[in-house]
């Protein structure tokens, strides 16, 4: 091995430790549902690359109003899946889309895009 | 919510809205608004202007609700135009993305295409000397010409690869936008800054870049398409909604929008038009097909007091009904509801792969870097150039996007595919577990039989005629309300006998009838009743034996204390129990019958219809722990490996089935059966007959066929896909994928799943050859 092999490959091990650390290890904020007036728990969800928030703190056994707004072209978001409540929604670019649902009891709930390759949860306490 | 001249309309989202009952108010601009909901008032109050001076566009949120199966909260503030409205705005805006797609492809094959030749032309000698004076111009418009496609075809590529970045995320773009980055960013570099290349490793990809992202389109358009096709099922039984329903009010008839329709309404039907909502005919008698729901193509025929199905064809008759269901109430809402709650569901086959694919992107984008790695040490010369190729073949080829299709879209077709032929099956567990099916428990009463005993025989034994004993048999049981007397009481109506009313009358749970008939008294009841009154059977006994291995019941008839006759009463076989039955045993599945009948009756009954294990005289709170024995055998079995365990479907239809069809692995319930059945089945008949059971079971083999195919294609694919694009043939046969090819294998990946998906559509239930004996 020459040098540049040498540094060539440091860096490429470098670049995997990173992706890893990066894209597995990444510790997500959790984001707190507000109440709205109607009493509902009620979080916006911005679809862009992912879901923003991606973890969502909610109370178990109150009524909850996801509302997905899906801010880009790309078709990896265009569907939300819900699937411990059994909802599917398509989500046209830039409108609003409600989804009500009420984590009985508590636990997390995931939600992904309809490939799976987005994902968010919900941690109903 | 009934439309009135008192009504304004909801700016936001174009409802009807009483301003007495209106969610919300606001002011603006001197005027004031009423809103259906909160959400309205909220979205208004942003943004008035927004709303005012323009058509009112209905809100996403109200598809919501029609799509996804609204809350409690939603339905009673809801109108109910929505349904409709949801499935024309998805097709607008996927026909729209659809043509885009195209344009995006067209644009990236007309510049790409040009390209391609443009290379190969490098691998003819004569054509390679003529053209090197001008590779470097070459390559500069190369770069300028291909920059528009990246920027344009594929910026939806890099938008939501980035936007996944941003949030530690990585999806199907990742991959796509690293690949055809890397290559065009490599060849820009070859072209602006040729010093910085050793000899022989200035290689440009312009054209892998390019291509790449069209195929990719084209595939994803394609995709598109195919899943637009798969959700027909539900779009076709929104579009049989009917749009208006003509009411009849103060005398005169008025048509009204549908969602103006409220329980209670009385709704005239004319031949040929559809029923609106649900109901039960007033008036006039029509035969009515009710296909849309049941699957069933026979219209079946209906007189006052019969239900009515929304969105049923009127075939024969004019008739005016009673609306008792509306809106998300109707069968056919909850039908849509149903289907679609189950095409979101996972069945656990699909749980590995969503583990999988979360781990997948990350783990190609590692192999690539390890591939790159490999190449730049210890592949040939010109390393870098092999390096850089193989690297992006592997990110190109590595779509999962086929493995997460994989599941999700051949269950949608398939419970689709249910629902058209009247079978609801409620989520991908019960799919699944229904493909498995070893053993299947019938309950006799409503599923193989009618459910409604009928008249079988009249055996006199007196000096009394056969009908003179009906007679008597019918009035003193006329104002029973037993099942019994009222078979005996239709029997002798069918007959044509006339029937009078009792001077007496006297029912007596669980014996019968004692009543005064023309001054003679007259008893009608089963063997404790004529033993209480000292008749004895005994010279019967033979008749007895003789009706009960018919699978019939038999009522003894006293006149004046004297035994005057034996009345047979049947629970008769639906028309195509036998015909359902063999197919099942056909399907290698066991058929057990479940019924409190006598042991003789019951095995009676189960020889006529081809059943052979008979579970009789069970009480209705014992079925569920029969079941539960049923279950527990094949976990006895012990050389029976997980895999070939004894799974048990229950079919019944009443109340007390429901903790039965709870228990089984896979609960049927027969449609025309009680709420309660249907709540707690996994799947539902529509059409009440057996024949579903068999559907149920065909379609989700089928289905999961189809699935497991997907899922081999898809791994198959990424196993084989991967080591090939890294470039392990390389070594052994020279073989190196371009990451054209494996642009193109990528895109045919997913095409073959959704296209293998939609086979499914074509899917037909055996027939059953009906045959009565």
């Amino acid at each position: 091995m020459n040098f540049t092999q040498i540094i060539v490959s440091l860096a490429g091990l470098g670049i995997i430790a990173w992706i890893i650390w990066y894209f597995w290890l990444w510790k997500r904020d959790e984001f707190v549902a507000r109440v709205a007036q109607d009493g509902m728990q009620e979080v916006e969800v911005t679809v862009k690359g992912g879901y923003q928030p991606a973890a969502i703190l909610v109370k178990a056994g109150r009524p909850l109003r996801l509302n997905f707004t899906r801010r880009e072209a790309s078709l990896c978001g265009e569907e939300v899946v819900l699937p411990d409540f059994g909802k599917r929604a398509h989500l046209p670019e830039n409108k609003t889309v409600s989804i009500e649902i009420t984590p009985q009891t508590p636990g997390e709930y995931g939600f992904a895009c309809g490939m799976n390759m987005y994902k968010g949860k919900l941690i109903a306490k | 919510m009934k439309a009135a001249a008192s009504t304004t309309i909801d700016p936001v989202c174009g409802m009807q809205v009483n301003p007495a009952s209106a969610a919300g108010h606001s002011e603006h601009a001197g005027e004031t608004f009423h809103f259906c909901a909160i959400g309205c008032k909220e979205r208004f109050d942003s943004a008035p202007h927004q709303f005012v001076g323009k058509e009112p566009q209905p809100h996403t949120p109200l598809q919501m609700h029609s799509l996804q199966g609204a809350t409690a909260i939603q339905i009673t503030r809801a109108p109910r135009r929505e349904a409709p409205l949801a499935a024309e705005e998805h097709e607008d805006d996927s026909a729209r993305a659809y043509r885009t797609m195209m344009r995006k492809f067209w644009f990236g094959a007309a510049v790409g295409i040009p390209l391609l030749f443009l290379m190969l032309a490098d691998f003819v000698p004569a054509w390679q000397h003529a053209l090197m004076p001008y590779h470097r111009t070459i390559g500069m418009v190369s770069a300028m010409v291909t920059f528009p496609v990246l920027a344009w075809s594929g910026r939806q590529f890099f938008e939501s690869a980035w936007n996944g970045f941003l949030n530690h995320n990585t999806n199907m773009d990742t991959l796509v936008a690293l690949g055809t980055g890397a290559a065009w960013l490599y060849s820009a570099f070859v072209v602006f800054a040729p010093g910085l290349f050793p000899a022989g490793t200035a290689g440009m990809y312009f054209e892998v870049a390019v291509i790449v992202i069209a195929l990719i389109l084209l595939g994803q358009a394609l995709e598109m398409r195919a899943k637009g096709r798969s959700s027909a099922a539900i779009r076709k039984l929104l579009e049989l909604q009917a749009k208006t329903a003509r009411i009849v009010r103060d005398g005169k008839e008025v048509d009204v929008p549908i969602e103006e329709v409220i329980v209670g309404d009385t709704i005239l039907v004319r031949p040929g038009e559809q029923v609106p909502v649900d109901g039960a005919i007033l008036s006039g008698e029509s035969a009515i097909d009710e296909s849309v729901v049941t699957g069933e193509s026979v219209p079946v025929d209906k007189r006052p007091g019969d239900q009515v199905i929304g969105s049923s064809v009127n075939k024969t008759g004019a008739f005016t009904f009673r609306a008792m269901k509306v809106g998300s109430d109707t069968a056919l809402a909850r039908i849509v509801e149903m289907v679609q709650q189950a095409q979101s569901s996972k069945p656990p086959i699909g749980r590995l792969v969503d583990l999988i694919s979360s781990y997948f992107v990350p783990a190609v984008m590692i192999i690539s870097i390890l591939t790159f790695l490999v190449w730049f040490n210890f592949g040939p010369e010109p390393v870098l150039n092999h390096a850089i190729v193989t690297m992006v073949s592997v990110l190109v080829i590595a779509c999962p996007c086929a493995l997460g299709l994989a599941t999700p879209i051949s269950l949608m077709v398939g419970v689709g595919k249910a629902a058209e032929h009247g079978v609801l099956i409620r989520n991908g567990e019960a799919l699944e577990n229904a493909s498995r099916l070893t053993t299947i428990v019938l309950d006799k009463t409503g599923t193989l039989t009618r459910g409604k005993p009928e008249l079988t025989e009249v055996v006199p034994l007196d000096n009394l005629d056969e009908s003179e004993v009906l007679r008597l048999a019918a009035v003193a049981d006329r104002r029973s309300e037993h099942p019994l007397a009222e078979a005996i009481v239709q029997g002798a109506l069918a007959r044509g006998i006339e029937i009078g009313d009792p001077e007496a009358f006297n029912a007596i749970p669980g014996y019968g009838v004692e009543a005064t008939v023309e001054g003679k008294p007259v008893a009608v009841g089963n063997r404790k009743l004529i033993e209480r009154v000292n008749i004895r059977l005994d010279a019967i006994e033979q008749l007895i034996a003789r009706l009960a291995d018919n699978g019939k019941t038999p009522m003894f008839v006293a006149v004046d204390g004297r035994l005057a006759g034996v009345i047979g009463v049947a629970d008769k076989l639906k028309d195509d129990s036998i015909a359902a039955v063999r197919l099942l045993r056909e399907m290698g599945i066991e058929v057990v019958m479940i019924t409190g009948d006598h042991e003789r009756t019951a095995r009676a009954i189960g020889r006529q219809v081809g059943i052979e294990r008979v579970l009789a005289e069970v009480l209705p709170e014992e079925k569920a722990r029969q079941v539960e024995l049923l279950q527990a055998e094949g976990r006895n079995h012990k050389r029976r490996r997980r895999r070939n365990a004894v799974l048990v479907g229950m079919v019944g239809d009443g109340i007390n089935d429901a903790p039965a069809l709870a228990q089984a692995d896979v609960g049927f319930a027969i449609g025309t059966g009680t709420d309660v059945a249907i709540e707690a089945a996994d799947v539902t008949l529509v059409g009440g007959s057996l024949r579903g059971v068999v559907t149920a079971i065909e379609i989700s083999r089928a289905t999961l066929r189809n699935i497991k195919q997907n899922l081999f294609g898809a791994f198959f694919y990424n196993v084989l896909g991967i080591p090939i694009a890294a470039g392990v043939l390389y070594p052994f046969f020279g073989i190196l994928l371009s990451p054209i090819i494996a642009g193109a294998a990528m895109a045919a990946s997913s095409i073959t799943v959704v296209t293998n998906a939609n086979r499914l559509r074509f899917f037909e239930p055996a027939p059953l050859r009906v045959s009565i004996s």
